[in-house]
């Protein structure tokens, strides 16, 4: 049941409207109950995996609230650590380091032959364990207290709006929203309504309508040239933003109307001027999660300067590892480290320079940075890697393939778009537009819907981030 | 609210004068827009417009395709002593362009090329049909491209292409109890399409032929209604209509990574031995040309051939020529390009030759 898709408005339509009618407790369990079924859709036998991390999470978070002994509080959250990234480690990684070792072992001289079950990935194994695995962290480290009653932590859990794309929701932000009760706010269905029209609009009209175009540079390496491969670069960039801020914007904007908010994922990201700033703009909820649960945990920047390269280095490898149990993955997340330790070992060397008409200059230099890390996650495998860097080092400027023209009304979405992030941007407010007088906020509403409208025709696709 | 309401009445009054004021409409930004606009509209209301319009792009749209003998009176029909060989070739733009480059390889083979536009092999078997006593050829091509098997559902093009929808018919196959059954549409020659815009009775046993046997018929996208007088419902449709299609032809495509369970395909082959079989009953060679996209995976074409090898029947692959999924074996067009075509003529000419 994708969010773009007839079955979820009328699934969410139903739940809206039932929701509305309970009390606060049968809206809690009635929410669990249409997550639950949210998550059944996609497929029944994995409900038993979540409401096992669900169960797991919870049993050990009362356990470490009801002790104060240190090591039986550690051995609690070992526990936690292991059943959660175990589910990962076996549903998402599996394969890839039995296939992995398998060709070094071949490499080395040894036959393995070997045959790997083929497991499938369940949805949103990736965001749930992350959730589940933060919890018991803060109720570890005395953050939070834990919840008492197993159906608002599954809730919390199992929330249907952020599920199996994120946001990765924290529990001091997400619990407390569930533990208390919701009023109906028309101010706030209005901006869960223009969320959900603005999400559509990225992902329908954009993210859907660049697909094609990108798939046809990376279905075929061997012959793209370096301004083919930038080219589809650059359109992936926007591909994967529209594609994943789209379903976050659906997310919230869901989530809003139900009168739970959840927290922000990007801010204007291509619009970061530096990789610091790029990771505090893309995909917040997982490098908040990455920087409070690994980062910090393997030290942080405390342990001076080739500690805090190290870290960085290490946090970003694995989280470009979460992403998908293939070597790319591995390489944007070591690419993303390596801009960030650069970023860092320049900066200890000079103070960089805050001239305004540096900063387009800056923004475009960094966008470029950005749209070759997107290749490298984009790209189909190993060596494709290795053949694009080599056209877009050598040979940036030929285009031999051509780029399939985009749809119309992706073509003229793209600039309403740029002006979105641009407001957000420099009115430091996604909201930017409530400060607007009625007439232009009417026209920026019906500018979006004609467009969606628009869109609808384009071929429709997965999101992008379901995989993960 | 109100004044979202009223800013898309607005874009709403815009599209209205960019479709009737012909400057605005014919502008570099107007006419992709109106041309977008109109894939919207009800299929039934633009083969109306196309037919009374002097526009020669909607007039070889609506022309193009149909299954007559009398249309290719013009065509080599006779082997002369300057083309010891008639080669006729059915099938579609991609069968056409190869037909061209055997030519023009060797003038020593004349070529009676029938095709229609995007025409999937029913269209191409049923042209065979209709052409079988009309020449003297001594070997005779059909063209087949997989990626457009999900035609076979069809009983017009009109039906499955909101862009340029070519309103020729062509019989809907099916086997039934192992033998390959066939239902004609009511209209079968362009006249008696242009007297059944005219027609509500034919008209409506044009509808009613469509309703039982083309699965990408929705009445309610073909037919005209108040639907087709706004931009913004007409942009509605559209996206209808599209996502009509591909429940149609998605589990079509979807299918060919399993031939060997695929009603289309097997269809299909049904069709090719078939058309094998009368070739040779006329006393002529037959040759199935099998075209590869990179829409589809050629394992397809590669367990058709296999099929129609336990008749004896020759098949040449455009995968065993150039690799179907490199982007360079394509034309801008998304045609084959023309170092693949000559490879693949070359291979067709060559089977021509041999004794």
């Amino acid at each position: 049941m994708a969010f773009n898709s007839i079955e979820y408005a009328l699934f969410f339509g139903l739940v809206f409207a039932i929701y509305w009618l309970l009390s606060h407790r049968s809206q809690n369990l009635f929410l669990l109950a249409a997550s639950y079924f949210f998550y059944g859709s996609w497929d029944w036998r994995f409900l038993s995996l979540m409401l096992g991390s669900s169960a797991v999470a919870w049993w050990i978070a009362l356990a470490l609230d009801r002790t104060n002994d240190e090591r039986v509080r550690k051995r609690l959250v070992a526990v936690s650590v292991v059943a959660n990234l175990g589910l990962v480690a076996i549903f998402k990684y599996f394969g890839f380091f039995g296939d992995s070792l398998v060709l070094l072992l071949d490499s080395l001289g040894f036959s393995a032959s070997w045959t790997l079950i083929e497991i499938v990935l369940p949805v949103g194994i990736s965001f749930f364990t992350f959730q589940a695995l933060g919890y018991t962290i803060d109720v570890y480290r005395r953050e939070i207290a834990p919840a008492r009653r197993f159906s608002d932590f599954a809730l919390f859990i199992a929330f249907f709006p952020q599920l199996v794309a994120g946001p990765i929701e924290r529990a001091h932000n997400l619990l407390p929203l569930v533990l208390s009760p919701r009023s109906f706010s028309l101010y706030e269905f209005g901006r869960g309504g223009f969320l959900i029209l603005v999400g559509l609009f990225k992902k329908v009209v954009i993210a859907d309508g660049l697909a094609p175009s990108v798939d046809a540079i990376f279905r075929d390496g061997a012959h793209a040239s370096g301004g083919d491969v930038w080219l589809g670069s650059i359109c992936f960039a926007f591909q994967i933003y529209c594609d994943f801020s789209g379903y976050t914007d659906i997310a919230r904007g869901s989530s809003k109307m139900l009168g739970i908010d959840l927290i922000e994922n990007f801010r204007s990201p291509y619009l970061s001027k530096d990789p610091q700033e790029f990771w505090r703009r893309w995909h917040i909820s997982l490098s908040s999660w990455l920087r409070d649960y690994l980062y910090i945990s393997l030290g942080g920047n405390r342990g001076g300067r080739f500690a805090t390269y190290r870290n960085l280095m290490w946090t970003m490898v694995l989280g470009g590892l979460w992403h998908g149990a293939a070597w790319n993955y591995v390489f944007w997340g070591a690419y993303q480290g390596a801009l960030l330790v650069g970023q860092r070992a320049i900066g200890e060397i000079h103070r960089p320079s805050k001239a305004p008409w540096l900063l387009p200059i800056k923004i475009g230099g960094f966008f470029l940075l950005t749209c070759y890390g997107w290749m490298l996650f984009r790209a189909r495998s190993l060596a494709q890697c290795v053949d694009f860097t080599v056209a877009q080092l050598t040979d940036p400027f030929t285009i031999t393939l051509g780029l399939d023209r985009p749809p119309l009304a992706t073509i003229l979405a793209l600039p309403v778009l740029v002006l979105i992030d641009w407001l957000q941007y420099a009115k430091v407010d996604s909201c930017f537009y409530r400060s607007w007088g009625p007439a232009r906020r009417g026209l920026l509403y019906a500018a979006i819907a004609w467009l969606l409208v628009m869109g609808l025709s384009n071929a429709p696709s997965e999101f992008v981030y379901f995989q993960f | 609210m109100c004044w979202t309401i009223l800013w898309l009445a607005a874009i709403e009054i815009g599209c209205q004068l960019l479709d009737r004021v012909e400057p605005i409409r014919e502008s570099a930004l107007g006419r992709p827009i109106a041309a977008y606009l109109e894939r919207g509209e009800s299929t039934a209301r633009r083969l109306r417009a196309a037919w009374a319009s002097d526009d020669p792009n909607l007039k070889a749209m609506i022309d193009a395709g149909w299954i007559e003998r009398s249309r290719w009176r013009e065509l080599p029909a006779q082997r002369t002593a300057e083309t010891p060989h008639l080669v006729a070739f059915y099938g579609n733009s991609f069968t056409r362009q190869i037909a061209s480059q055997v030519g023009r390889l060797d003038p020593a083979i004349a070529v009676r090329m029938i095709f229609g536009p995007v025409a999937p092999a029913s269209h191409a078997y049923a042209c065979f049909l209709e052409d079988r006593g009309e020449h003297a050829a001594d070997a005779v091509v059909i063209g087949v491209v997989l990626e457009m098997l999900p035609g076979l559902r069809a009983m017009t093009r009109a039906t499955q292409s909101v862009v340029e929808p070519s309103p020729y018919t062509f019989p809907r196959y099916w086997i039934e109890d192992g033998a390959l059954v066939s239902a004609d549409p009511a209209i079968r020659r362009f006249e008696d399409f242009g007297r059944a815009l005219e027609d509500a009775a034919a008209w409506e046993a044009h509808l009613a032929a469509l309703e039982g046997h083309d699965d990408f018929y929705l009445a309610a996208l073909y037919n005209e209604s108040w639907l087709d007088e706004l931009a913004f419902t007409r942009l509605l449709k559209s996206a209808w209509t599209i996502r009509h299609q591909r429940s149609v032809e998605d589990p079509v495509i979807a299918g060919l990574a399993d031939p060997a369970s695929s009603e289309p395909v097997a269809v299909l082959v049904e069709i090719l031995r078939r058309f094998g079989e009368q070739t040779r009953d006329d006393g002529r060679r037959p040759l199935i040309l099998l075209i590869d996209t990179p829409a589809v995976s050629p394992k397809a074409s590669r367990y058709v051939r296999d099929q129609l090898a336990a008749q004896s029947l020759t098949t040449i692959l455009t995968a065993d020529s150039c690799d179907g999924n490199d982007p360079r074996s394509y034309a801008a067009d998304g045609h084959l390009s023309e170092a693949c075509a000559i490879r693949v003529a070359e291979q067709v000419r060559n089977w021509i030759e041999a004794p």
